[in-house]
């Protein structure tokens, strides 16, 4: 698994070197201060990690199991497109009141689960007619057959997607960050209050910094699915 | 199979009319193409009408809509030039051009859009929004497309074709262009989404659309900031459903016409 990881990320290196690189020129243009502009980039980048990593994961994991099982699973993958993470950001953002940091990451996760849940019901239905229809005739009961089977022929399909996913969880995390007040300060906010600025090396340095973390998440989510399923650790 | 000269038989077996019914019979993409009717002519009835906080909503539906359309139009023109052009310089030049593509589409390009609107200030143009709208847009549908034309280059008729001794400029006229129309059709819709969405969000966060100009995301940040759930209701149900019925089409394009099979 860590030699995995480990081929993931440095095969991420030369993109994540390309953006730094990008992000200084384009900064150092701007004007003066690129340095200390990527260096807040940086010190922000954990804080909206902390606000990704468990979406993600959390997303994941519930959509796979809601999707193999159907029901559902099958109507919050029906509406996902149409409640993309900044507008649950902006929807929940009017009751954050009650529970901003619960609010926040249902916001960035939700769509992330919906994906999750068509891509592991659609892998399910895969495997109908062919690996449970065999388990089924082995007599392999209900409860074996979803959490030996199903489950992780649904987790795979649902971390496979994950590429897509990050991107979206990112620009998610823009707007909650944005629209949910001081609760979330990372990179997202840093963002958007230098663009609104006109701060040029900021804003481009907080892009690069954001990019940059969807790249390393796209990689570990790579290694990921390698674990997960023998089949990706080909490509 | 066709009836005789004269009969309108032609039409109920013509490619567009099977295509039209391969379409539809996608309940989603047949919802979403019903949806998307209703929502065109609410949007006209409520800037007739305007009014209230509805006739707002669905005259602010005008705006994003209108960009939508126009900078979504850019990003497919630029998508599927991006993937012939690939195509057609062979396979070398193919690595090299959709390997950038292909890495663009794992970033959260949209955030581009809102940084552009940053940098141009508050006096920011619709045209140079809608250029960079397209440009977010474009490598998604790049990557489609090319999955597209490769799918269809391998095809068994073209190998005949070519087989058969047909010269290159009558094979693509007469066999490439006619079966490549709907898929790249279909790669080509992944734009306005991408495009709705992109607008949405960067007017949410109150750099998108001019000031001045009100669309859906302007109208959803102004009432989110406010903390008026009154105010958001309209905008952002008004914009889920766009996107619930863009997507629900996109899908059933694909499902209809795609070469590679349809789940992508």
């Amino acid at each position: 698994m860590l030699s995995l990881v480990l081929r993931r990320v440095l095969a991420a290196v030369p993109a994540l070197l390309g953006l730094a690189l990008a992000a200084g020129v384009v900064a150092a243009l701007a004007g003066p201060g690129w340095a200390p502009a990527l260096g807040a980039a940086l010190a922000a980048l954990p804080a909206t990690l902390a606000l990704i990593l468990p979406a993600l994961a959390l997303g994941t994991g519930l959509g796979a199991l809601l999707g193999v099982l159907g029901g559902s699973g099958a109507i919050l993958g029906g509406v996902g497109p149409a409640m993309p993470g900044f507008l649950l950001a902006a929807v929940f953002a009017v009751t954050s009141a009650t529970a901003p940091v619960l609010l926040g990451v249902a916001a960035v996760a939700l769509p992330a689960t919906a994906q999750a849940a068509v891509l592991a019901g659609r892998a399910r239905a895969g495997a109908e007619d062919t690996v449970l229809l065999a388990a089924r005739g082995r007599g392999v009961d209900g409860s074996a057959l979803l959490w030996r089977l199903s489950l992780p022929l649904g987790l795979s399909a649902a971390v496979g997607g994950l590429r897509s996913a990050v991107a979206g969880t990112v620009t998610a995390a823009v707007a909650v960050e944005s629209l949910f007040g001081t609760g979330f300060s990372g990179a997202g906010r840093l963002f958007v209050e230098a663009a609104r600025a006109g701060d040029a090396s900021m804003a481009v340095a907080a892009l690069a910094g954001l990019c940059g973390l969807a790249v390393l998440l796209n990689a570990l989510c790579g290694a990921l699915h390698g674990w997960i399923d023998p089949r990706a650790r080909m490509a | 199979m066709h009836g005789p000269a004269g009969t309108d038989s032609h039409w109920r077996d013509g490619p567009w009319q099977k295509a039209g019914q391969r379409l539809t019979a996608h309940r989603p993409a047949a919802a979403g193409l019903t949806v998307l009717a209703a929502l065109m002519l609410a949007v006209a009835a409520g800037l007739v009408a305007g009014g209230g906080p509805v006739g707002a909503a669905l005259a602010a539906g005008h705006q994003s809509l209108t960009f939508a359309l126009f900078a979504g139009l850019g990003g497919a023109a630029l998508g599927l030039l991006w993937a012939a052009t690939a195509v057609a310089l062979g396979e070398r030049a193919e690595r090299a051009m959709m390997t950038p593509a292909t890495a663009l589409t794992g970033l959260p390009l949209a955030l581009a859009l809102p940084l552009a609107g940053g940098l141009l200030g508050p006096e920011r143009g619709l045209a140079p929004m809608a250029v960079v709208t397209a440009l977010i847009a474009a490598p998604a549908v790049a990557v489609v497309a090319r999955d597209e034309l490769r799918a269809l280059l391998r095809r068994e008729f073209l190998s005949a074709a070519q087989a058969a001794g047909i010269a290159n400029g009558r094979r693509l006229r007469r066999h490439i262009l006619p079966n490549a129309v709907l898929p790249l059709a279909a790669a080509a819709w992944t734009a306005l989404p991408r495009a709705l969405m992109a607008e949405s969000l960067a007017s949410l966060l109150g750099l998108g659309l001019p000031e001045g100009v009100t669309g859906w995301g302007t109208a959803i940040g102004a009432a989110a900031r406010a903390g008026d759930a009154v105010a958001l209701a309209g905008p952002a149900l008004l914009l889920a459903l766009t996107l619930w019925a863009l997507h629900g089409v996109g899908d059933g394009m694909r499902l209809a016409f795609s070469t590679t099979g349809g789940h992508r």
